[in-house]
């Protein structure tokens, strides 16, 4: 069984004021297996970032289903959720999303005083972790006192401090120069060769030919998709940009 | 340049920093509002009547221009703060130090114009709604629309120097600093404010001082004075410093240990809070001593005027032993017992019971022998009063005389009497007498002045006609001593009747049917007539302490108010942040509301430390006011203090909910 089942995914948003209907999904199926690691591309707008947003339960689905370990997610109590998303899901944002109250330990370990863990297994988790991802020195520095590069990979630790089934990222390199995007698409590449699910919304065809699948979306639904399959990583750059120039081609077209 | 050129850019500057800028200016305003309140108060005329109150209410008034300078000193370093990577900028494109002192100089001069302006209009509005709604609530009488110029004027002055000082201040940092500098400094964001241990040092001591005048002073106070007024300012001035310290320094450096205590601060519920806290109490600290201090006030005005108040009765109590009490004093003679009865006659006549009656009669005389000079006083009580104050018959034959003093005989003028016996400390004629005339008990005690009990009136009668005499003819009249014989008379009139009429018909009935030779002296009083007094005198304190209360919980309110709806706004990213990575609602209230409980909570509890270490003082400074009573006080205070909490916990539960919505969805 897949971990990720998405089933003809729908997601309109209404205006308030009876305004137009905005359909950012119109059907979108595809599954996930354990150990894979996904990119989404689409153009600003295409509705991945939605997307994401309903696999992460951020938004409930208008129709479809989206199941995790075989459980809807739609069926998850409200009350739940915040305990759902700690135990299942891992985050990385665009802006980071550190909070700045806290040192980049405290950030960190944020998830697990959450989930009420003890202070001997959040003693166990952070160290390897930390050391993992390069942070090991800088710890108790703020956000505001270290690189976007550093940011980026404390909210990478956070994500996945409790061990989560699944990794969201949405443009984690959106707001990185390109040496310190270069390091953490490697850290995605290392975190998910250690069997790490990874679904990530991305722009960059850099970002997603690290991938080993790509998804693209188009007005809400599922375009096309790629497998690198045996490729290395520079053939399936290319044939990646070859799909987004087609796809582009094809609203020309249209 | 152009002459406009700089007021432009200062207006500019200040609307493009309207985020910055409006609260800042709210804070001018309110703060002269406030201060231009507290100051009519302590105006000449103003309603604070009596001098010491006046004297009281300037006090305060200076006390305030201290706090409110120092708030805004306070204030403005935040404001500056955040606009440092401006005044890079300017430096940068080429403006130097004199052009940006005058850029500044124009920026304070539309915020003085501003914000005091709307501060007076502020507070001369306030001013007559709270007189109005309070007179209407009391029944005392309003003035109407009243303007004190004097106190606009001392209002505007006072504000102006303290912006004047923060310019000055202004203009020597943004001198000092390198363009460079400037720049990078906002870049740093909110950094975590330092733990300052001197400053938590130099609070302590400052609380320790102003603590130890409040309840050492008291022990060395014989009586009280005026002048303990000043004490007591003293040791405000040194709390309100000591406070400011603590809550500026004292707070982070208690939350950074708790933070260092990892059993507490790595649980869910503490571990937001108290870092969210770490950080807000840079910014915040003053905000929560200004509201700390304020609440001390309310609590210090109220109870101490609302005790006034209640201890009205009590006090009547201590001066009217009975309803009406005549006292009149001639120098010549007259039958007072014929006249006293055709008093209570009249009186009766007229449609009043007295009831009760005590006579006595009283004089001082003195007599010169061998360049030694003596005197007496005497009192003196005939058989059926003594009965009436204590319930117990005499039984004395004529010539016999019981007395408080030790001898055996007692020689008057030229009549010498038996002593049958002596009163007992705490027969109850003494302490009658003690608390009829005002006199302190143990000087009935001793040979001159002394309290003498004689069976007959008429021996007590005849003593008088010689006292007259001897007075009226004495070569030793004019050595100095009183020169009155005085005549009793004291009596209870049932509920209802007035004791202000009834005492008029009685002295109208003395005055036309004593001898109108000599002099003659009134100094009879009646309780109706002293409540009055006493209830305008200490009425118009609680007006004062109650309009002051109010004025000062408003303004501890709006500051409430106005740090929920600024940390609502500050907060709402974070904890949109936190649901995302798995925090659920449940724990999003308990979080901001154990932290929110810890910010307004501390100034609250602070306040009542502070308004039981000033109870001592307080309570003996009262006694300008002749109010001695210590348990009443402290009931008010408790009532006070249990109301206010009350009324705290209620604008806390308004504000916590605007601050839930603001960061709740």
């Amino acid at each position: 069984m897949a971990l990720l089942e998405v089933e003809d995914l729908k997601k309109t948003y209404t205006a308030r004021y009876g305004g137009q209907a905005v359909h950012a999904l119109t059907g979108v199926s595809f599954s996930l297996e354990e150990g894979q690691f996904a990119a989404v591309m689409g153009e600003s707008g295409s509705g991945k970032t939605t997307l994401l947003n309903v696999v992460a339960t951020l938004d409930r689905p208008t129709a479809g289903t989206v199941r995790l370990d075989g459980r809807d997610t739609a069926a998850v109590p409200e009350r739940e959720l915040a305990a759902f998303r700690r135990e299942n899901l891992g985050f990385v944002f665009q802006e980071f999303n550190l909070l700045d109250t806290f040192n980049l330990r405290d950030n960190i370990l944020l998830p697990m005083v959450l989930a009420g863990k003890s202070r001997e297994e959040m003693e166990a988790a952070l160290p390897p972790l930390a050391k993992k991802l390069g942070i090991g020195d800088i710890l108790s520095k703020y956000p505001y006192e270290v690189s976007g590069g550093q940011k980026q990979r404390a909210a990478v630790a956070r994500a996945l401090i409790l061990s989560p089934r699944l990794v969201l990222a949405d443009e984690p390199t959106g707001a990185l120069d390109s040496v310190s995007s270069d390091a953490l698409l490697a850290l995605l590449d290392a975190v998910n060769t250690a069997g790490q699910t990874v679904l990530m919304a991305t722009h960059s065809v850099k970002a997603a030919s690290h991938a080993g699948r790509v998804l693209f979306i188009k007005d809400g639904t599922l375009y096309h998709q790629l497998f690198r399959g045996a490729d290395d990583r520079v053939r399936f750059y290319g044939r990646i940009s070859d799909a987004l120039t087609a796809m582009a081609g094809g609203r020309d077209d249209g | 340049m152009d002459k406009r050129f700089f007021p432009r850019l200062a207006w500019d500057c200040i609307r493009k920093n309207r985020r910055l800028y409006v609260p800042y200016l709210l804070t001018v305003a309110g703060a002269a509002a406030g201060f231009y309140i507290l100051a009519t108060t302590g105006d000449p005329a103003g309603m604070a009547d009596p001098g010491d109150v006046r004297l009281i209410m300037q006090l305060c008034t200076a006390v305030l221009a201290l706090v409110c300078g120092g708030f805004l000193f306070y204030t403005n370093g935040f404001l500056m703060k955040q606009r440092g990577r401006e005044f890079g900028l300017y430096a940068v494109l080429g403006l130097d130090r004199s052009n940006m002192t005058r850029l500044l100089a124009w920026e304070t001069a539309f915020t003085a114009a501003m914000g005091v302006g709307a501060g007076l209009a502020m507070g001369v509005l306030l001013d007559r709604l709270l007189l109005m709604i309070l007179a209407k609530l009391s029944g005392m009488p309003y003035a109407g629309p009243v303007i004190y110029g004097r106190c606009l004027a001392l209002t505007a002055g006072v504000f102006a120097l303290i912006l004047g000082l923060i310019f000055a201040a202004n203009a020597v940092r943004v001198g000092h600093t390198k363009p460079s500098e400037l720049l990078i400094k906002s870049n740093v964001g909110d950094r975590e404010p330092k733990s300052r241990w001197f400053i938590a040092l130099v609070g302590i001591i400052l609380l320790g001082a102003g603590y130890g005048i409040a309840i050492g002073r008291p022990a060395l106070m014989q009586s009280v004075t005026p002048e303990d007024i000043l004490w007591f300012f003293a040791a405000v001035l040194l709390v309100i410093g000591g406070t400011f310290a603590l809550f500026l320094a004292g707070t982070v450096t208690a939350l950074k240990l708790l933070r260092r205590w990892k059993g507490y601060y790595y649980k869910a519920r503490h571990f937001v809070s108290v870092s969210g806290l770490i950080h807000r109490m840079g910014r915040n600290a003053a905000g929560l001593a200004i509201i700390c201090i304020l609440s001390t006030a309310v609590l210090v005005m109220v109870s101490s005027t609302v005790c006034l108040r209640m201890g009205l009765e009590s006090n009547l109590g201590r001066y009217f032993i009975r309803d009406v009490m005549c006292e009149f004093g001639s120098t010549v003679e007259n039958d007072w017992d014929g006249l006293l009865d055709g008093a209570l006659e009249e009186a009766r006549a007229a449609g009043y019971h007295p009831e009760e009656t005590v006579r006595y009669t009283w004089w001082q005389y003195g007599w010169d022998d061998d360049r030694v000079v003596n005197a007496v006083n005497l009192y003196f009580l005939d058989g059926d009063s003594y009965e009436a104050i204590t319930g117990r018959p005499v039984d004395l034959a004529p010539g016999q005389v019981l007395t408080t003093a030790g001898s055996d005989t007692l020689q008057v003028m030229d009549t010498a009497f038996d002593v049958a016996g002596h009163l007992e400390r705490d027969d109850p004629a003494a302490a009658y007498l003690t608390q009829a005339l005002g006199l302190e008990e143990p000087m009935l005690r001793w040979e001159g002045q002394q309290l003498v009990v004689a069976a007959d009136a008429d021996a007590i009668a005849a003593l008088r006609l010689e006292a007259e005499d001897y007075r009226a003819g004495d070569p030793h009249y004019s050595c100095g001593f009183g020169t009155f014989v005085y005549n009793c008379l004291d009596f209870d009139l049932p509920a209802g009747e007035d004791t202000q009429a009834c005492l008029d018909v009685i002295r109208r009935y003395v005055l036309d049917h004593h001898t109108h030779e000599g002099s003659f002296a009134d100094n009879s009083r009646n309780v109706g007539e002293a409540r009055g007094g006493l209830l305008a005198e200490y009425g118009s304190l609680l007006f004062l302490g109650l309009f002051l209360g109010v004025l000062f919980l408003g303004g501890a309110a709006l500051l409430i108010y106005y740090k929920q709806v600024s940390e609502g706004y500050e907060d709402r990213e974070r904890f949109a942040v936190m649901r995302k990575v798995g925090m659920d609602d449940a724990l999003v209230r308990r979080s901001i509301r154990s932290q929110i409980l810890l910010v307004f909570f501390l100034p609250l509890v602070t306040a009542f430390c502070h308004t039981a270490a000033a109870f001592p003082l307080v309570d003996r400074l009262l006694e300008l006011w002749d109010m001695h009573d210590t348990g009443l006080f402290l009931v008010c205070t408790l009532g006070a203090a249990a109301a206010f909490a009350a009324l705290y916990a209620a604008v806390y539960l308004l504000t916590e909910r605007v601050y839930a919505r603001l960061v709740g969805r």
